[in-house]
């Protein structure tokens, strides 16, 4: 189930909402995990069984790991993530796996060639391994004691507004407001959580699904034929497509849990106005990017290693599990590898360059460097992706017949104005107070009313993007 | 302060649910949508379905085609593509310049954007001759009718990202060509229209309309009918305008672009004319049994009362795929059939509009052509 359908706009989520407000506090998480479990299970039927046995043995091994010391405890922190770490291993790389090693077996010319039945990629994998992982590293350091009751724990993985994009919530943010649910839910809360919401469903209805339109057609074609301009439109499109429609869903997430009581980590932080790539990284998926910090790149040894040798090496290694993270294929791999050189290259001389061309030069740099990378991310092979990239910088103006319509244009002003305009002071703060600060009884009622009119217009796109009728029946 | 963001919050969840409780408990009158379109049925849970994924896949694609209000919703955003950015959401549908829309078929018909192949068209052309003499043999008739297009009509109001200044060779323009020089007996609509445009005292292409005007159309069963009397030498009734009405609203088939858009709020049109017509009635006039094979323009000649105040009998064959016959209904075609059911009648009529030139006759030719070829 998306956010983004009617039957979790109009049914789904209003319907858990009252449900959810109407019951006695000792029951409400109870609910949120039922209402979770139907929510998986309508994109998951089968797999749900899979990620409720994992969090089934998950639960009892790191009490294992709480109540047991020496050795012991760091075994049953092996079997864990070993689990964990296996599911993910079997589910979302065996098909890469496979395919690469009979591509390297025919390049060989030899036999042996492994049979194997596809596998489907269950959603929300990649997002709710690191929660388990998250779950049993926390207890394992004693930042916090793991859950007393399983129906927690599953909460905490399946909890349905991150379940599939994120924000990735680790165990010891949101452990005590699992466990304590007393006074969590106010009237503002409710408010601003629903006013979240509607913001992130806009951005991505609105904009991130128009965008996207365009550049799937643009990566649709053939990228021998196309010129520069239309390269570049392409990536920009989809550069603002992946952005409003990640954020969006973030948005969405961190408002559904506001207004139901838990607060979520932010995830984006106008990382488009980011004068570096490190920059970057501290402002696109947040959460993934201090998930990797301190759950790989510390224990690697972190900035405090010996040689920088290995610094860049612990700093490559990352950002190609990170890649890999992402999808299973040499595309996103090449991806983080790039993001990988680019920040390496940022600790070795990029820095104090950036640091003398002044802020908007460094800011269009590392905005191309992204736009470069996104392409590697949208691409499905590399043969496309080089040639696309070539395409780009070929200054290729020859003539080529695509038409964008006029909303297109909008959105894609619209998307460029509401990014770059974060880079400035003025602008965050009004950020500050739509997303943040209490409302007064005037702004409220003006916010509720827009925010009403964006969901109509939200759900009327919605509706009508499947309703395109002929004038007459046709053969 | 409190209570009221209470109630605030209240009415933008209930405001969430107001669809749910529409389909439920209809309570707010709804108009229905235009257009053609496959409407989806809940489907029924199994486990198996719910386990294969299927039972979901098929209920979201349903909720989202029997949601309340949904008519509304989509009205609603229609409105905004259109009135914000020139853009229509019916199928094909292009808004050209000036308030004109267009179907997409009938701008790249024009423009020749099909793949022209002169050869191609010679020989559905002998085809055809070679159907016509068979007939004329048996004292039968083959009438060929270019029927008018929007485009060709009004190419200044094509939008521009047509580019219309760079028009290629189109079929029609081989069409025309080629018939003029062969034996065969046609009627060019098109070139008549582009004739009369200018000179007409009413619209004969509706801005919101995908066929000609009810005005056009009138005119064109006029010449129709005469051109039958006089080159066929059938004694059959003609007609007589008694009337123009000039309504301040589009009437039948003159705003189905417009229906199709699904708006809000009607788009402005011009005064468009409506002639009542008569057929003679006198019993002693020729009415001919006649095969029709078209398209959607032909439907206007229906509704003028052509094929059964003109007509003895009558089978219309869309697409030559359905057959609609007087008194029975809708069959399919059978085009094993073609040359045997043709032969039962006085005169066939093919009818191509400007938008499947590139597609002349729907392979009626080429049946016949065979079938009749095998019969001698």
């Amino acid at each position: 189930m998306v956010f983004s359908s009617s039957l979790f706009l109009l049914y789904f989520f209003p319907l858990f909402l009252i449900i959810y407000y109407v019951a006695d506090v000792k029951y409400k998480n109870n609910i949120a995990l039922l209402a979770s479990i139907l929510f998986f299970s309508w994109g998951a039927p089968l797999f749900v069984f899979v990620v409720l046995s994992s969090i089934l043995v998950d639960f009892f091994v790191v009490q294992k790991i709480y109540s047991t010391e020496g050795n012991n405890r760091k075994l049953y922190l092996c079997v864990s993530v070993f689990l964990n770490l296996g599911l993910l291993a079997y589910f979302k790389y065996s098909n890469f796996f496979v395919e690469n090693v009979n591509q390297l077996v025919a390049n060989w010319g030899a036999l042996g060639i492994v049979n194997w039945t596809k596998i489907v990629l269950p959603i929300g994998i990649s997002f709710f391994t690191f929660k388990k992982l998250s779950y049993c590293v926390d207890v394992y350091r004693n930042t916090h004691k793991p859950f007393v009751k399983i129906t927690d724990y599953g909460l905490f993985i399946l909890l349905f507004p991150e379940l599939i994009a994120g924000p990735i919530v680790r165990f010891n943010e949101i452990a005590d407001q699992i466990v304590d649910r007393k006074n969590q839910e106010t009237i503002d809360n409710k408010l601003l959580g629903l006013f979240r919401f509607v913001i992130g469903l806009s951005k991505k209805v609105l904009i991130a699904n128009v965008l996207g339109a365009e550049a799937d057609k643009i990566f649709a074609l053939d990228a021998n034929t196309l010129n520069t301009p239309v390269a570049w439109i392409g990536i920009l499109a989809y550069t603002f497509q992946i952005y409003f429609d990640f954020s969006g869903y973030s948005d969405m997430a961190i408002g559904i849990a506001r207004m139901i009581g838990f607060k979520f980590p932010e995830n984006f932080d106008n990382p488009y106005v980011s004068q570096s790539i490190t920059e970057f990284w501290r402002r696109w998926h947040i959460t993934l990017g201090r998930f990797m910090r301190n759950y790989l790149y510390i224990p690697l040894g972190g900035n405090k290693v010996k040689s920088k040798a290995r610094l860049y090496f612990n700093l490559g290694l990352v950002f190609f599990l990170s890649g890999l993270w992402h999808g299973a294929s040499w595309n996103f791999i090449a991806w983080g590898c790039f993001h990988g050189l680019f920040l390496i290259s940022d600790r070795v001389f990029l820095l104090s360059v950036y640091d003398k061309i002044g802020h908007i030069p460094s800011t269009i740099i590392t905005f191309i460097i992204v736009m470069v990378g996104w392409v590697f991310f949208k691409t499905e092979t590399l043969t496309h992706a080089t040639v696309f990239i070539k395409k780009m910088f070929s200054f290729d103006f020859s003539n080529y017949y695509i038409y964008f319509e006029l909303n297109f244009w909008t959105m894609l002003v619209l998307a460029i104005l509401f990014s770059f305009s974060g880079g400035f002071a003025r602008v965050i703060k009004i950020q500050e107070n739509v997303l943040f600060s209490e409302y007064g009884l005037r702004r409220l009622i003006i916010t509720s009313i827009v925010c009403l009119v964006l969901f109509i217009i939200c759900e009327a796109a919605i509706t009508a993007s499947g309703f395109n009728p002929f004038i007459y029946y046709r053969f | 302060m409190n209570k009221l963001k209470k109630y605030l919050f209240v009415c933008l969840l209930l405001a969430c649910l107001v669809p749910a409780i529409q389909k439920q408990y209809p309570f707010i009158n709804s108009t229905s949508l235009n257009g053609w379109f496959k409407a989806l049925k809940t489907p029924k849970f199994r486990w198996g379905s719910w386990f294969s994924g299927k039972f979901q896949t098929d209920f979201d694609k349903s909720l989202e085609t029997n949601i309340g209000l949904r008519a509304a919703f989509i009205r609603v955003n229609n409105q905004i593509n259109f009135s914000l950015f020139n853009f229509a959401t019916g199928k094909n549908v292009i808004v050209g310049t000036a308030g004109y829309l267009f179907e997409e078929g009938y701008i790249t018909g024009y423009m020749g954007i099909h793949p022209v192949d002169s050869n191609a068209v010679k020989l559905k052309i002998a085809k055809a001759e070679f159907v016509h003499r068979e007939l004329e043999k048996r004292g039968k008739h083959l009438l060929i009718i270019l029927a008018p297009g929007k485009a060709s009509f009004c190419p200044e109001y094509i939008p521009y990202q047509y580019y219309p200044e760079n028009k290629k060779i189109s079929h029609y323009d081989l069409y025309s060509k080629y018939l003029k020089s062969s034996q065969l007996n046609y009627i060019d609509f098109n070139g008549y229209f582009k004739k009369l445009k200018g000179n007409s005292p009413y619209p004969l292409y509706p801005k919101q309309g995908t066929h000609w005007s009810i005005y056009g159309a009138t005119l064109a069963l006029d010449s129709l009918l005469k051109y039958i009397k006089h080159n066929f030498k059938y004694n059959l009734p003609q007609i007589r305008i008694t009337e123009i009405e000039t309504p301040d609203s589009c009437r039948d088939s003159d705003y189905d672009m417009g229906a199709v858009m699904n708006l809000m709020f009607s788009m402005k049109h011009d005064k468009l004319a409506y002639p009542k017509i008569e057929f003679e009635n006198d019993s002693s006039l020729f009415r001919p049994t006649v095969i029709s094979m078209g398209d959607s323009y032909f439907w206007t000649f229906f509704g003028m009362g052509l094929n059964t105040k003109a007509f003895r009998e009558h089978e219309f064959w869309y697409y030559n795929e359905l057959n609609y016959i007087d008194g029975i209904g809708e069959t399919p075609v059978v085009k094993a059939n073609t040359a045997s059911a043709i032969l039962k009648k006085d005169l066939v009529i093919i009818m191509q509009t400007e938008a499947f030139y590139h597609s002349f006759g729907k392979d009626f030719i080429e049946c016949a052509y065979e079938q009749l070829k095998n019969k001698q």
